[in-house]
């Protein structure tokens, strides 16, 4: 065995040319699939970083017709009193608050939770400590990133004061460098105590935000739920009027933190694997090439008497060789890959900051390299071992036998296929991006800015902002919303029309709750259908009213005027255009807007200005921060964004599938061209003679240039017909990532075969040029 | 039909030119058998390449049925070609991966003829050399004599009127060289102006004259 690794490396640096392109190749697609395989062990593989977390479970309440929703605090106490499956469930609410009395206030991620929380998390704090039950509610924990920044000199903050929206807070522990609870997309950086306040104990109309809770040892999810399902119904019997329909979910709390992007991540590793494949079947190739040019050293190394298989053994070491030389490379570009890929991606990735390279993926790595050896190199080992041996003596320059070229053209058919395959993912893809992107959104979004203004003001003073920030030179318009339009956001609430049968709650009508002031409508460009809109005349003092959107009028207002229309949210005064509220791929659902004046408790997480300009929106940022300030000085800004760049964020997780799918697609098509070249180019090497004979007959150039074209396309044909079968199978898991677009689009599939077919001739026109190119006489004397 | 009027073929080497054929001037008549002889390396086989128009690189005045080759572009001399050459080589030059029909078929591929007129003219040739029984083989599985009888076969299938023979029957035991050589005779006879290149004294004897070459010199 150490001859044989010593000859296959001595073979190797002998043909460096060879074993560079080999290893280059092999390294594209072990190094991509480092690469996604990394982000798929840290994302999804590597258990939460928790004591025990299989035990951790969300919990949610299940309400016909809104499906999946927050459990209300009431029911969380029965649950917890009732129950007997979980040793403990802690409820918290994600937000953010205001860092003040620092030279620049910041905004930071933060999380109230009950004082149980880090006890059932399993961490304990890198100083200080946790929560402990009788800490009042003005102690916060912070995190290892928090302390750097903003205690870089101090050898422990614990003790320290910190403000947050003006209330002070004394930092009691810190957390460790990569601990994180929840996961979302927001980085959290502190933690405080969070109790109910004293009204929601009994009114089950109040929800906790979130609820996380911890199994008892050896109690399975599914007993869980069974009890929790039981006690839900006994509240529903207890409670009717707020619980009928009420259900629980259970689900693990893995799933709630990768679930959302397993099923992307494992295409995306699939489609990684066929990149490989190609770069398996590019370098199966070249060593059936390399095989066909040592048929002689093959044969006496035979005559010599090595057996087959240690003729095999030979070269599947060389080929493992390779694939080693290609996993050290990959290593390199799976760093860097992963690297680049979280510089731009690490919001759009849960747990990104969890992903690196670890013994999981050298493992894997190792893994990948072996199988590919072993894959690509075997073909070629069997194929060099059987070549016949007299002929092998005689030949000086080897020659291919018919059925290594058709191994090698199998092979070429084969990257054609797996390269059309990702080439129709990543075209289905991109159609769905441009589909989104032309969706028409119902606003108005050129030249408007948008920002989040932090809470804490009064109702009035957001009119008041409104009618300053209105005033800049170059603004059309301005207004507030309690949400930014395509947020993956939504409020839904029941609300019921006056003069209509009062309906159980499954079949209560429902709309997405929008908080808005006056001039919203405006700077975005929504217009008003009928009615009136808000104006500043709706105050608190005046009866309730409400716009509706189209969505909402035609459902449940089909044939009537819902204006002047009375319903407990007030009375509809206009219906206001559709909105993509949620994101482009949904359609506008009914939607009422509540004027901000009436609702004034809806302000407490502050609210988003929308500002239209008639100038660029970039140049008024200033300008806006600087009237903000003007009216209330204690206002914190932050996401600051033009209109269309919310647009583009909303479609960013496709984006970024997208540009994975793209660039795995063009690897693979890369590898294919490449294929398909030295296939050609081999073939017309070997029949250059006969290429001589057919000139010497009369065969024009064009008849030879046809002649490999018709060849190179052949291959490209069959290999567009078996991708296209692969295609048909495989697209499939796609579907859920689509918009408008049948993952069977007719349109992607001929635009991909003729991208291929193109390819293809390209590819082959080198070979071909220098085929026609073939002097007769010098090709009849090569003889 | 051929005039040749100082054809000449060099090579540029280093710095000097390295002649293959000097001012060769030659008249070959239509219907002629001609033999051309001459030791290895005297310039046969690049003459009957010029003549064949496989090489263009030459200086001089070639007229070929009283068309100015020299004047001729590429094109121009592959359709002459087609039109009125076919070529027979030494070593037959079939394709390995052709049945012997599929090798007689490619010269009339080339001529643009339709496929069912093509089949005909392949089957005539086929009976025409008794070799109907073999058309669906490939060349390794026939004796060197029935490759060359292919060859042949295949250089008389489009109804050349001149055929370039290039040692015909080097390859071949002395009967099979015999009976391609009574093959061209009979050619000869039936109107086919045919030039082989021979080391044979005998093979010599079928054609009308001899022309001898060395270095490249046309001498009597």
């Amino acid at each position: 065995m150490l001859n044989d690794i010593r000859y296959a490396m001595r073979g190797l640096r002998r043909n460096p040319g060879f074993t560079a392109i080999a290893v280059a190749t092999l390294a594209l697609g072990i190094g991509a699939n480092t690469a996604i395989f990394s982000i798929v062990n840290g994302v999804l593989l590597r258990p939460l970083p928790f004591a025990d977390p299989g035990r951790l479970v969300q919990l949610n309440e299940t309400v016909a017709p809104f499906g999946i929703g927050a459990v209300a605090y009431p029911d969380l106490d029965d649950f917890r009193r009732q129950s007997t499956s979980f040793e403990a469930m802690i409820a918290y609410v994600p937000g953010s608050r205001n860092l003040q009395d620092i030279a620049e206030p910041e905004r930071i991620a933060t999380v109230a939770a009950e004082r149980g929380l880090f006890r059932m998390l399993g961490i304990e704090p890198v100083a200080g400590r946790t929560f402990r039950d009788d800490d009042p509610s003005n102690v916060v924990v912070i995190g290892a990133g928090f302390a750097k920044r903003h205690f870089a000199g101090d050898p422990s903050p614990v003790g320290s004061k910190i403000t947050l929206d003006g209330e002070g807070f004394t930092v009691i522990g810190v957390m460790p460098d990569r601990f994180q609870f929840p996961y979302r997309a927001s980085h959290t950086e502190l933690w405080i105590p969070w109790e109910p306040a004293p009204q929601w104990a009994h009114n089950r109309s109040y929800h906790a935000d979130f609820v996380a809770a911890r199994l008892k040892p050896g109690v399975g999810i599914d007993a869980a739920r069974n009890e929790l399902g039981v006690i839900a119904k006994r509240l529903e019997a207890q409670y009717p009027d707020t619980n009928r329909g009420r259900g629980v979910r259970i689900t693990p709390l893995s799933d709630v933190v990768v679930g959302p992007v397993r099923n992307s991540l494992l295409v995306l590793l699939g489609a990684v694997g066929l990149v490989l494949l190609v770069s398996c079947a590019n370098v199966a190739n070249l060593l059936l090439a390399r095989a066909t040019a040592r048929t002689r050293e093959v044969a006496i190394r035979a005559a010599l008497g090595a057996g087959r298989l240690r003729l095999i053994r030979q070269f599947l070491t060389e080929s493992v060789l390779l694939a080693l030389g290609a996993g050290l490379l990959a290593i390199a570009m799976a760093t860097w890959g992963t690297d680049l890929l979280l510089q731009f991606a690490a919001n759009q990735i849960p747990r990104s900051w969890e992903i690196g390279l670890d013994w999981h993926v050298l493992e894997f790595l190792l893994g990948i390299c072996v199988i590919t050896g072993i894959g690509f190199g075997l073909a070629p080992a069997i194929s060099a071992a059987r070549a016949d041996l007299q002929t092998g003596l005689k030949e000086t320059s080897g020659r291919a036998s018919a059925g290594r070229g058709r191994l090698r053209d199998g092979l070429v058919v084969a990257e054609v296929s797996l390269a059309f395959v990702l080439l129709v993912g990543a075209g289905l893809l991109l159609r769905t991006f441009l589909h989104l992107q032309a969706t028409p959104t119902g606003m108005v979004t050129e030249n408007v800015l948008t920002l989040h203004v932090s809470g804490g003001a009064a109702a009035s003073r957001y009119r008041e902002l409104e009618e300053r920030v209105t005033q800049i030179p170059g603004v059309r318009a301005a207004g507030f919303t309690q949400f930014l339009p395509l947020q993956d956001w939504n409020w839904t609430g029941h609300f019921t029309i006056d003069g209509r049968p009062r309906e159980n709650p499954a079949r209560q009508p429902v709309a997405e709750l929008r908080f808005v002031t006056p001039g919203y409508f405006h700077a975005l460009g929504i217009p008003l259908l009928k009615g009136r809109g808000l104006t500043d005349d709706d105050t608190s003092d005046t009866p309730p009213v409400i716009l509706i959107n189209e969505a909402l009028a035609r459902q449940y207002f089909p044939n009537e005027n819902p204006i002047g229309r009375h319903t407990d949210r007030g009375t509809i005064v206009g219906v206001v255009g559709d909105v993509h509220q949620a994101s482009l791929d949904r359609a506008p659902a009914p939607e009422i807007y509540h004027p901000v004046a009436q609702n004034a408790a809806q302000t407490d997480s502050g609210m988003s200005l929308v500002v239209s300009a008639k100038l660029p929106p970039e140049k008024l940022v200033s300008a806006v921060r600087a009237a903000i300030h003007e009216v209330d000085p204690r206002q914190v800004m932050f996401n600051v964004k033009t209109m269309q760049r919310v647009i583009a964020d909303s479609l960013s997780d496709l984006n970024l599938y997208l540009w994975l799918m793209g660039l795995f697609a063009g690897l693979a098509l890369l590898l294919a061209t490449a294929g398909i070249y030295g296939v050609v180019s081999y073939a017309v090497s070997r029949r250059t003679h006969e290429i001589g004979i057919r000139m010497a007959l009369g065969a024009e150039r064009w008849d030879v240039l046809g002649m490999v074209l018709r060849r190179t396309l052949v291959l490209a044909g069959v290999g567009v017909v078996f991708g296209t079968a692969g295609a048909l199978a495989v697209t499939r898991v796609l579907a859920k990532f689509l918009f408008d677009v049948k993952p069977t689009d007719p349109a992607t599939f001929a635009a991909v075969a003729a991208l291929l077919g193109c390819v293809a001739v390209l590819a082959g026109l080198i070979p071909a040029r220098r085929a026609s190119g073939v002097d007769p006489v010098e090709a009849l004397r090569y003889e | 039909m051929i005039r040749l009027h100082n054809i000449e073929k060099y090579y540029e080497a280093g710095y000097g030119k390295t002649f293959v054929l000097r001012r060769i001037t030659l008249d070959i008549k239509e219907g002629e058998f001609v033999t051309i002889m001459g030791p290895s390396g005297a310039g046969k086989s690049t003459l009957l390449s010029i003549l064949g128009m496989l090489d263009g690189a030459w200086t001089g005045e070639f007229y070929f049925a009283e068309q100015p080759v020299h004047k001729l572009n590429t094109k121009q001399r592959v359709e002459i070609n087609k039109k009125y050459i076919g070529f027979v080589f030494q070593s037959y030059h079939l394709i390995d991966n052709l049945t012997v029909y599929e090798n007689l078929d490619i010269p009339l591929s080339y001529r643009n003829i339709k496929s069912a007129e093509r089949a005909g003219m392949v089957c005539d040739v086929l009976d025409r050399f008794h070799i109907v029984g073999k058309k669906d083989l490939f060349p390794n599985q026939l004796s060197g004599g029935q490759q060359q009888l292919v060859a042949v076969a295949r250089a008389v299938i489009a109804n050349p009127k001149l055929i370039l023979a290039d040692e015909p029957t080097g390859n071949l035991h002395s009967a099979q060289g015999k009976e391609i050589m009574e093959l061209f005779k009979k050619l000869n006879d039936e109107g086919t102006t045919i030039v082989q290149v021979t080391h044979s004294e005998t093979n010599a004897q079928y054609g009308h004259r001899i022309i001898n070459l060395a270095d490249g010199w046309l001498v009597n």
